[in-house]
């Protein structure tokens, strides 16, 4: 029987239950910077469970008290806002720790006695949510492991439900993706595997849906009869940092273009979902993916650029080149940027290029999503000496700075008929009044809340190697187009402009 | 009433005063005077908010209300000061910005007017020439009792939604007027029910627990009348409406509700000599049977918390925190997280149906 109380909140699906979140790798990076300062805010919010508790779970002994002033520095650090000492202690009471070798199965049974204490302790029958802020090696023996100790339960209605979140990356390719698919599968249903995206939960990516489909004047123009063309540029200002090893076994392809950007581009460019019910917005967007036309090897030559970072001044400052940064192979051949020309074969997009470009060392930290709409016939203002008019331009800025602006010609004052562009802005902060909360904070609370809206399913994941394994191919096999160098401060090679000058398109000014 | 000043805002020193001719002017030098540096933007927020309150009212308790509210709903705010005694309308300015960012700066103007009965008029007309354009306008409500209804009929049509506290007011015939005055009303009380209802729905969450509703036999809502409240009445007729039962007769100790089945279910209410609004929801079945695995589930104040306690061929229990928020408190969990006001007219109008009822039985008593 369906509850007969939850229509009445407005929300498709219920509210976070009382929550034991388990974290894997609890003591690294991700935990300290991302996850408890998003906990915090939720909580400062009022939208956790009242029963909550967080168990870091690592390979080191630790205990409670120093794991909780390990969180402590990351939180006065890296929190969006001030977390008074009054509202961490209160949190704080929260979070305990637990030694878990990840090949040692005792660690997990004593995992299930420490929760089965704190559900008598607290009172509470809590869920359990295992969050695997670990390398994907790890991600098959601890669901294994999970599973062995009786902490998985596949019944979604019993009162205990269990779901599992991972971080990218999702396999190095498809056979990898499919095979880590697999190995959660096996221990996991589908509907309990939450795979994050972060960009997945930032307030402006979760607008395109809403900006698409609850304003009339848009949505009648989105196709290739208005549309021009679309770019999605992710630039970076940023190296590679400590994750030197990682990236250069990764590149941004496989670091962001397969998971944020084509992330980003299904959204944006699905057809309208029958209902906002996880699955029928996660099947449209497959549809997305699918259709996107598959790289030959000649495309590769024609359609994409590949390049990597020499010394060069950002800002100010002079920076190295890739090669000079520490932890990279000698001779590496890793792209530190990518742009592709993508074509979506579809009724809506057909004709309608889609480029994108994400680089390391660019001049800012953006990221854009650019609409073009096609020129107006200019019969009427031909005469009056100025050049051709410019397009109307839509640009979704997904950060640093979450709005929308809209590019316009209109004529400015004076006696002189003239048209000159003018830039309508839709600013979040402006326009709500209140700070976006960070991504991880929306995502943290749909996976207690068993909503897998913004959470990429297997399939999509499956869909994003198989556009871009071929390239990948080509590029790693026959070394072609080879791998331009661009410098550090610029807005990447040449190349990647001549690569929309052939359809007369220029990439927008950021 | 002192603008807020606190580390992460700016704001001008004091409220200025103007003429009418003069508000716009005075707040656009206000405005400059405070200023942008090179790396922090002032905006100033797209939305109105009429605040009507009587010039007697607890100004202490307004300001510290006008200072949660330019944090978490800035807006372009007309303070409406109401005194049937005061003779001829007066107006002052100011401006208040919260820093939201490391970049920005959200501003909030505030026009304070002063009005006596016979100006209302005009007062509502420079409302109305002052309002920004095109963008969501809210009326707050802040009587510390009843409130006029001359006023009230003149400023909250002005307005897309009100926020008022039910509890204020004698009965809920206001809460309905009100109601009728904007497209759509926000009611403290019904914020303040926001952890039953969200015990409530998580609890038939489970699937076991929602089965049993069929063989449901009794709901009984306790209540403390040390305070006075409507928040029984909302409750129950939240549930009425939400379980699709019609409210029937008035029996002995007991209203009879009607299911789609044409069964009856009993609604008891339980006044215990307490201090506190609602003290325990009970749903209790029939009987326990395959289709009905509950007996009774059980919600109910302990101590700060809320307990919620399942009984039947399982126990199930879980609990919440109960925080006893200042309205301040409620208006800023209400604008900065949000609470669903679905079902709010439903339940009013269940509850009016309940009191009238009640009242009824009383009278022929």
């Amino acid at each position: 029987m369906v509850n007969p109380f939850l229509e009445t909140f407005g929300e498709k699906t219920s509210s976070a239950q009382p929550t034991a979140l388990v974290i894997c790798g609890a003591t690294g990076d991700l935990t300290q910077r991302k996850l408890i300062p998003a906990l915090c805010n939720l909580a400062e919010d009022g939208y956790l469970p009242s029963q909550f508790v967080v168990i870091g779970a690592a390979r080191r002994e630790l205990s409670d008290k120093e794991f909780i002033a390990h969180l402590k520095e990351g939180v006065d650090k890296f929190s969006r806002r001030k977390i008074s000492d009054e509202a961490w202690k209160k949190f704080a009471k929260n979070i305990f720790y637990h030694q878990l070798r990840f090949d040692h199965p005792d660690d997990y049974l004593a995992l299930k006695v420490k929760l089965e204490e704190l559900s008598d302790t607290r009172k509470a029958d809590f869920n359990y949510l295992y969050y695997l802020a670990t390398s994907p090696n790890f991600f098959g023996v601890i669901a294994e492991n999970f599973d062995s100790a009786g902490l998985i339960s596949s019944d979604q209605n019993s009162i205990h439900k269990t779901g599992i979140v991972v971080e990218k990356p999702f396999g190095h390719d498809l056979e990898t993706a499919h095979d880590l698919n697999e190995k959660l599968r096996k221990h996991f249903a589908e509907k309990q595997i939450f795979r994050i995206d972060h960009y997945l939960g930032k307030e402006t990516v979760q607008n395109i849906l809403a900006f698409r489909f609850s304003n009339g004047i848009f949505e009648p123009l989105w196709n290739y009869r208005y549309i021009d063309h679309i770019q999605i540029s992710v630039a970076e200002t940023v190296g590679v940092g400590s994750r030197a090893e990682y990236f250069d076994a990764t590149g941004v392809v496989r670091d962001i273009i397969q998971n944020h950007v084509l992330q980003v581009l299904s959204l944006l460019c699905i057809e309208p979902p029958v209902n906002l019910d996880a699955d029928s917005i996660r099947d449209e967007k497959v549809k997305v993916l699918k259709s996107i036309r598959r790289f030959s090897a000649a495309d590769v030559t024609r359609e994409t650029v590949r390049a990597q970072y020499v010394s060069g001044f950002i800002d100010d400052k002079q920076v190295g080149s890739y090669l000079d940064e520490k932890g990279v192979p000698t001779g590496s051949h890793t792209e530190t940027y990518a742009a592709l020309a993508l074509h979506i074969d579809n009724w809506r997009w057909s004709g309608v290029p889609i480029y994108v470009r994400t680089g390391k060392r660019l001049p800012k930290r953006i990221t854009e999503i650019t609409v073009y709409f096609k020129r107006p016939p200019e019969a009427l203002f031909r005469d009056l000496g100025f050049q051709s008019m410019e397009q109307n331009v839509l640009a979704i800025q997904v950060q640093p700075k979450e709005g929308i602006s809209l590019k316009m010609n209109s004529k400015p004052p004076g006696p002189k008929m003239r048209v000159q562009p003018v830039v309508m802005e839709f600013n979040y902060g402006h326009s709500f009044g209140v700070p976006s909360p960070e991504a991880y904070e929306r995502l943290l609370l749909d996976a207690m809340r068993s909503d897998s809206t913004l959470f990429t399913r297997d399939d999509e994941i499956e869909e994003s190697w198989d556009i871009l394994d071929p390239i990948l191919n080509v590029w790693e096999n026959d070394n072609v187009p080879p791998l331009y160098r661009y410098d550090a401060g610029s807005w990447g090679p040449k190349e990647a402009a001549t690569l929309l000058r052939k359809r007369e398109h220029r990439w927008r000014r950021l | 009433m002192a603008p807020v000043v606190g580390m992460k805002s700016k704001s001008t020193d004091t409220f200025k005063d103007v003429s009418v001719e003069s508000i716009e002017s005075q707040i656009d030098k206000l405005k400059s005077s405070l200023g942008e540096s090179s790396h922090v933007g002032l905006s100033f927020s797209s939305q109105n908010m009429v605040v009507i309150a009587s010039a007697h009212s607890d100004q202490a308790k307004l300001e510290r209300l006008m200072g949660s509210l330019v944090k978490v709903h800035p807006a372009r705010f007309f303070v409406l000061l109401y005194d049937t005694k005061i003779p001829e309308m007066t107006l002052n300015v100011a401006v208040s910005c919260q820093l939201i960012s490391q970049e920005e700066h959200i501003c909030s103007e505030i026009i304070k007017i002063r009005v006596g009965k016979d100006e209302v008029l005009r007062a509502a007309g420079l409302i109305r020439a002052h309002l920004v354009s095109g963008v969501s306008t809210d009326s707050l409500l802040f009587f510390d009792d009843s409130y006029d209804v001359a006023i009230v009929d003149q400023i909250v049509p002005l307005t897309d939604r009100v926020v008022f506290d039910s509890k204020r007011y004698d009965d809920l015939e206001c809460a309905l007027h009100l109601r009728s005055l904007t497209k759509s009303c926000v009611d403290i009380e019904w914020l303040r029910l926001s952890i039953w209802r969200t015990a409530i729905k998580q609890v038939f969450d489970l699937n076991s627990v929602a089965s049993s509703l069929s063989c449901l036999d009794e709901i009984e809502i306790k209540s403390g009348h040390a305070t006075k409240s409507f928040a029984e009445l909302f409750l129950a007729g939240w549930l009425i409406h939400c379980l699709r039962f019609e409210v029937g007769a008035l029996g002995l100790g007991y209203y009879e509700l009607k299911t789609l089945k044409s069964d009856t279910v009993k609604l008891r209410f339980v006044d215990e000599k307490e201090d506190a609004d609602l003290l325990e929801l009970k749903f209790t079945m029939g009987s326990t049977s395959d289709a009905c695995e509950v007996s009774s589930v059980q919600i109910y104040r302990e101590d700060n918390r809320l307990r919620t306690d399942v009984n039947g061929t399982f126990i199930h229990r879980s609990e919440a925190l109960l925080e006893d928020r200042t309205t301040s408190e409620q208006l800023s969990q209400f604008f900065l997280v949000g609470e669903s006001l679905k079902h709010y007219d439903e339940a009013l109008s269940v509850a009016v149906e309940l009191e009238t009822l009640r009242k009824g039985y009383t009278f022929a008593h």
